[in-house]
């Protein structure tokens, strides 16, 4: 049974973490320093997050039609695990079960800047971790 | 086997901010991973990318990936190697399944983890440290021979197989000259390697007088770029063709545009040097009409690890030359300082060595 029941607890909790991470005093900046506009694209639920990654950041989910620098393509579950720094993103590109477009400079870039968000997420989450 | 469970590793935390640090020993994770208690270790060029901050990494994460040592626990999986023997390792571990990888193309695996660098490449733990995971230990590992020493061993998995790769993926011939921009550790393995592959002769451009003398007495033709024009001291080499094969050893976008009009028509351009820019103006006309040949990037250390330890061996190319300094490893920080200024050219690491 996936994680997520639907599109919009993906929105809540994986667009929760970019929104949170906007306002960060340190993590904020660091998205702002990507420059890029990061479109992430969900299975099991179907579901998409675009992050306008410069300042000022932007959150949008849903279908966009708006043109994306990075597009990475995953399982909603394994999103999550990520967020708890339980999958590794390499990884799941050698087994085939993520799949990335757009310059890898900007990817690698974003990478550094994602694990001062885990603890944003394991806040969010905590709720319904422990329903 | 009963280890401590810390041990002594180097931890970045900002650019210029590396400390030693008591940090969790590392444990087996999958059955095709080796325990490798770290002997040696030394810092790379490309450590200096975080310390420097010219690359973008996060707080918390052991260092260093030129590294041997010897083997001290293996996985139910691992086949090639047996408690107790003496191994080096390449600076990354390739996951040794996906397409890239059954095309022997080791280096460009989705899924590769470089050791010490950080969640961007892999979130693989360093070996500027006491022990390190070695995952995929077949395929990232070697036997050391007997007659080969630690120090000898040491820089086969990185920075003199990087070079080597440089200048082999070229058409390199017997006879053929080499121009090297840059007498950095990548510069002088690129030289030594070009000669090792039958190159007549070798031209190796920098400003620094001692990487210069140290080249000279390796067998390169030096040129101090301050002093002379390194363009006028290849087309007298060649009767004004330009040199077979042009290595830019520095990864600056001024070094590039210093190797270009050294190229013969035909020529082949190689970039062992790591470019961290995003884009910058590039002379592509030039060399279209120079019918030039490109190579760049990562370095396919695992399939050519086996080439350099047995020239290595043989003695026809000897890497301690290249060694300035030996420090034991809660120096680290000093020896960051020293290779960052360029005080050092290869600082060699002990963790077991008193400090």
């Amino acid at each position: 049974m996936p994680i997520f029941n639907n599109a919009d607890e993906v929105y809540e909790y994986v667009g929760g973490v970019f929104r949170e991470a906007a306002s960060h005093p340190d993590v904020g900046p660091k998205l702002m320093n990507v420059g890029a506009v990061l479109q992430l694209h969900y299975s099991d639920p179907d579901a998409q997050i675009t992050v306008k990654m410069s300042d000022p950041i932007e959150v949008t989910t849903g279908e966009s039609s708006g043109p994306a620098d990075i597009h990475l393509y995953m399982r909603a579950d394994d999103a999550d695990a990520f967020w708890r720094g339980k999958y590794s993103i390499p990884m799941g590109l050698a087994k085939g079960q993520v799949r990335a477009k757009g310059p890898v400079n900007k990817i690698l870039k974003l990478v550094p800047a994602t694990k001062p968000m885990f603890p944003i997420y394991e806040a969010l989450t905590a709720g319904r971790d422990d329903a | 086997m009963s280890m401590a469970t810390t041990m002594q590793g180097l931890v970045f935390h900002a650019a210029r901010d590396v400390r030693i640090e008591e940090v969790p020993t590392p444990t087996l994770v999958e059955a095709t991973d080796a325990l490798l208690r770290i002997d040696k270790a030394s810092i790379c060029g490309s450590d200096l990318h975080p310390y420097t901050g010219r690359m973008d990494a996060e707080d918390g994460f052991t260092m260093g990936h030129e590294y041997m040592g010897t083997v001290v626990e293996v996985g139910a999986s691992v086949q090639q190697f047996e408690v107790g023997d003496r191994a080096l390792g390449s600076f990354f571990a390739c996951c040794g399944a996906c397409w890239l990888c059954r095309r022997g193309e080791f280096s460009k695996c989705l899924g590769a983890q470089v050791f010490g660098l950080g969640m961007a490449f892999g979130d693989l733990g360093g070996t500027q440290t006491e022990y390190a995971r070695i995952p995929m230990a077949d395929l990232t590992l070697r036997k050391i021979p007997d007659d080969v020493t630690d120090e000898q061993a040491l820089f086969v998995g990185d920075i003199l197989t990087t070079a080597y790769d440089a200048v082999r993926k070229t058409d390199l011939r017997s006879g053929d000259v080499v121009a090297v921009v840059g007498a950095g550790p990548v510069g002088l393995f690129a030289m030594m390697s070009a000669l090792a592959l039958g190159a007549a002769q070798v031209v190796v451009i920098d400003k620094v007088a001692s990487r210069l003398a140290l080249a000279s007495s390796l067998g390169a033709i030096a040129v101090n770029a301050d002093e002379a024009d390194a363009q006028d001291v290849i087309l007298e080499l060649t009767d004004w063709r330009g040199a077979d094969v042009v290595v830019d050893a520095v990864g600056h976008e001024s070094a590039l545009k210093a190797a270009m009009p050294l190229l013969r028509m035909g020529g082949h351009l190689t970039i062992p040097g790591v470019y961290m820019d995003d884009e910058f103006t590039f002379p592509v006309g030039e060399l279209w009409i120079h019918n030039a040949t490109i190579h760049m990037g990562v370095a396919n250390i695992q399939a050519h690890m086996d080439e350099v330890l047995a020239l290595v061996r043989a003695g026809r190319i000897d890497p301690t030359a290249l060694i300035t300094h030996r420090l034991p490893l809660d120096q680290a920080a000093q020896g960051y300082e020293l290779f960052a200024s360029r005080e050092a050219l290869k600082v060699v690491l002990e963790p077991g060595a008193a400090g």
